[in-house]
C-alpha cells in the first residue's frame, strides 16, 4: 500500500485492485469516510487514464497485484 | 619301390610331390608293387601313381573350417561337445574341461561327471529338461549353476545342445557348446537391483511430489481467500461507519444495504473456496485407503516437516508404541495431517525466539493403541501454548494463531482425519505448550492389546 497526502485540494483516493468486489468495497468505505474513490482494475488501466500526477495525492493497491 | 622289391610285397607309399614338364607341382602317392613270375622269383614292380592333389585341396579347406570353426568358439567362450546318448561319454573341444574348473583336460567325461558338477538342487531340474530334449527330439537350453572342480567356486554354465537323429528316429548323439556366464548372470542381477531401486526412488520422488503438490494447492487456494475476507472486511467498515456518522443522510440507507449485500455476497465466494479446499484435500478417498505402517508416515512426513527445525534449536523426539498396529489411510492425506501438525509446532516455538531465557523447545511426536481397533497418535510442543479464545475456535476456518496464518491448516486437517473415522483435538501439555492428538482406526482385527 502507498500512500501519498498532500494534504491539498479535494479528497480523491485512486484504488487499483485487479478483483472487482475488492474494488467495490474499498470504494464503500472511502465514500463512508467522505473520501471520494476512483477504480482501476490495474496498474496501467490507472496510468493511462490519469494524465495529470499533480493531481494525485493518494494511490491505493494491492501488493499482490501484478504491475 | 625298393621296399616292395626288397620284402616282395605291395606297399602303401609315402606322398612325394612330382614337377610336371610345364613346372607345376602335383602331389601323388605311389603305391608299388613287386612282380612275380611262376617260379615266384621277382622279375620286376609295377608302381601305381595317386594323384591326391583334390584331396588335399579337400583337407586345406577343412583345415581352415576347423580353424573359423575354433576361432568362433573362442570368441564366443564357447566350448564344444559331443554327447553319446547311448553310453552317456561326452567327448569335448578345447576349453571345456577348463570351464569345468580342471586345469588339464580329464581323460574320461560323461554325463554322470557333468551332472556331479552341477549344484544338487539344480540337478533334478537339468536332468529333466536333458531327458525331455532327447524325448522330444529337440534342441536343449540349459542354464544351470555348477561346482567348479579345482577352486570350488560356484558358476553359471549355460549348455545349447541340438540332437542328431538317426534315420531310424533315435537319437543318438547330441551336439552342442557350453559356456560360463557368470559375469552375465551377475550383471543381470546387479542390474535388477539397480532397477528396482530405482522403480523405489521414483515412487518415493512421485510421493514426495505430490505430497508438497496438495500442500501447494492448498496454500494457493487458501491464497484466494484474501480477497473476499478483504471486501468483507472493508464492506461491513464502511456500512458501520455510514451507520454511525450520517445514518440521517440522504442515500445512506441504500449505502449501508448495498454494502451489506457486497459482504454476504462476498462471504459466500469465500465459503465456495473453503468447500473446494475442503473437497480437494479431504475428498472422499476410499479408494486411496490402505494399510499403512504409522511410524513410516511419520518418518516421512517429519522429513519434511522438520527441515530446519534442528538449526531453531528444537528437539525432535520420536515415541513409537513398538506394538503398534497398521492403519487404513489415505498415505497422502495422513502425511498432509502429520506435516502440518508438525510445522504448526516447530513455528509455535519459534514465536519465542527472541526471549532471554527460552525454554527447551521439544517436539514429541508419538503414537499407542488405545483399543482394539483404535490409534492414537500426538504431536506435542513446548511453545506458548494456546489462548483460552484461540483454543476455543482452534478449528474454524481462517483462525490463526500465528502472524500471518491463513487459519486454513487445522480445519483441513479436522476434515481429512474425520473423513477417516477419527477424531482431532487439542490440550494443553504437562510440560508447557500444547499436545494435538488424532485418533484413526486400526487395520489389523488381532485380539485387544493392554494398551
Amino acid at each position: 500500500m502507498t500512500t501519498e497526502d498532500v494534504g491539498l485540494g479535494p479528497k480523491t483516493v485512486h484504488v487499483i485492485d485487479d478483483d472487482a468486489p475488492v474494488r467495490r468495497a474499498l470504494a464503500m468505505l472511502l465514500r463512508s469516510a467522505g473520501i471520494e474513490a476512483k477504480l482501476y482494475a490495474s496498474g496501467p488501466a490507472f496510468l493511462d487514464a490519469v494524465q495529470d500526477f499533480n493531481g494525485v495525492q493518494c494511490v491505493l493497491r494491492t501488493c499482490a497485484c501484478p504491475a | 619301390m625298393g621296399l616292395a622289391l626288397r620284402e616282395r610285397r605291395p606297399v602303401s607309399g609315402s606322398e612325394v610331390v612330382a614337377e610336371r614338364p610345364d613346372g607345376t607341382r602335383v602331389p601323388f602317392i605311389a603305391y608299388p608293387a613287386p612282380l612275380e613270375n611262376e617260379a615266384g622269383e621277382v622279375t620286376g614292380g609295377v608302381n601305381v601313381l595317386v594323384d591326391i592333389s583334390q584331396r588335399k585341396k579337400t583337407e586345406a579347406a577343412l583345415r581352415d573350417s576347423e580353424a573359423r570353426l575354433r576361432l568362433a568358439l573362442e570368441a564366443g567362450q564357447l566350448a564344444f561337445w559331443e554327447l553319446n546318448v547311448v553310453t552317456g561319454s561326452i567327448t569335448r573341444g578345447p576349453g571345456h574341461d577348463r570351464i569345468f574348473g580342471h586345469e588339464q583336460p580329464v581323460p574320461e567325461w560323461d554325463y554322470r561327471a557333468f551332472l556331479d558338477q552341477v549344484l544338487p538342487e539344480e540337478r533334478a531340474r537339468v536332468e529333466s529338461a536333458y531327458y525331455a530334449a532327447i524325448q522330444h527330439r529337440t534342441g536343449a537350453f540349459i542354464e544351470c549353476r555348477i561346482r567348479r572342480l579345482l577352486d570350488g567356486e560356484v558358476r553359471w554354465i549355460e549348455l545349447q545342445g541340438q540332437p542328431q537323429v538317426e534315420p531310424g528316429g533315435r537319437v543318438v548323439r547330441h551336439l552342442g557348446v557350453v559356456r560360463d556366464i557368470t559375469d552375465r548372470k551377475r550383471t543381470e542381477t546387479i542390474l535388477r537391483e539397480k532397477e528396482a531401486r530405482l522403480r523405489d526412488l521414483h515412487s518415493e520422488l512421485l510421493h514426495v511430489s505430490r505430497l508438497s503438490a496438495a500442500g501447494e494447492m492448498a496454500s494457493a487456494l487458501a491464497h484466494e481467500l484474501n480477497q473476499p475476507l478483504t471486501a468483507i472486511s472493508s464492506a461491513v467498515r464502511a456500512a458501520q461507519r455510514t451507520l454511525l456518522v450520517a445514518p440521517q443522510r440522504k442515500g445512506s440507507a441504500g449505502e449501508i444495504v448495498e454494502a451489506l449485500d457486497l459482504a454476504a455476497e462476498q462471504a459466500v465466494r469465500a465459503g465456495h473456496i473453503v468447500r473446494n479446499l475442503r473437497d480437494f484435500v479431504a475428498r472422499d478417498g476410499e479408494a486411496d485407503k490402505q494399510i499403512e505402517d504409522l511410524s513410516k508416515l511419520a518418518e516421512e512426513a517429519g522429513a519434511l516437516a522438520l527441515v530446519g527445525a534442528r538449526e531453531h534449536g528444537v528437539e525432535v523426539r520420536s515415541e513409537f508404541d513398538p506394538q503398534l498396529p497398521p492403519v487404513l489411510v489415505d498415505r497422502i492425506q495422513i502425511q498432509q495431517v502429520l506435516l502440518n501438525l508438525m510445522r504448526n509446532a516447530v513455528e509455535a516455538m519459534r514465536q519465542d525466539e527472541n526471549d532471554e531465557a527460552p525454554s527447551a523447545r521439544k517436539l514429541t511426536l508419538s503414537a499407542r493403541r488405545l483399543g482394539p481397533d483404535l490409534v492414537e497418535v500426538a504431536v506435542a510442543d513446548t511453545g506458548p501454548g494456546l489462548s483460552p479464545e484461540i483454543a476455543a475456535r482452534l478449528f474454524e476456518p481462517f483462525v490463526s494463531n500465528k502472524p500471518g496464518g491463513m487459519g486454513m491448516g487445522l480445519s483441513i486437517c479436522r476434515s481429512i482425519v474425520e473423513a477417516h473415522g477419527g477424531r482431532l483435538w487439542a490440550e494443553p501439555n504437562a510440560e508447557g505448550g500444547t499436545v494435538f492428538r488424532f485418533t484413526l482406526p486400526a487395520a489389523s482385527t488381532e485380539a485387544p492389546s493392554s494398551a
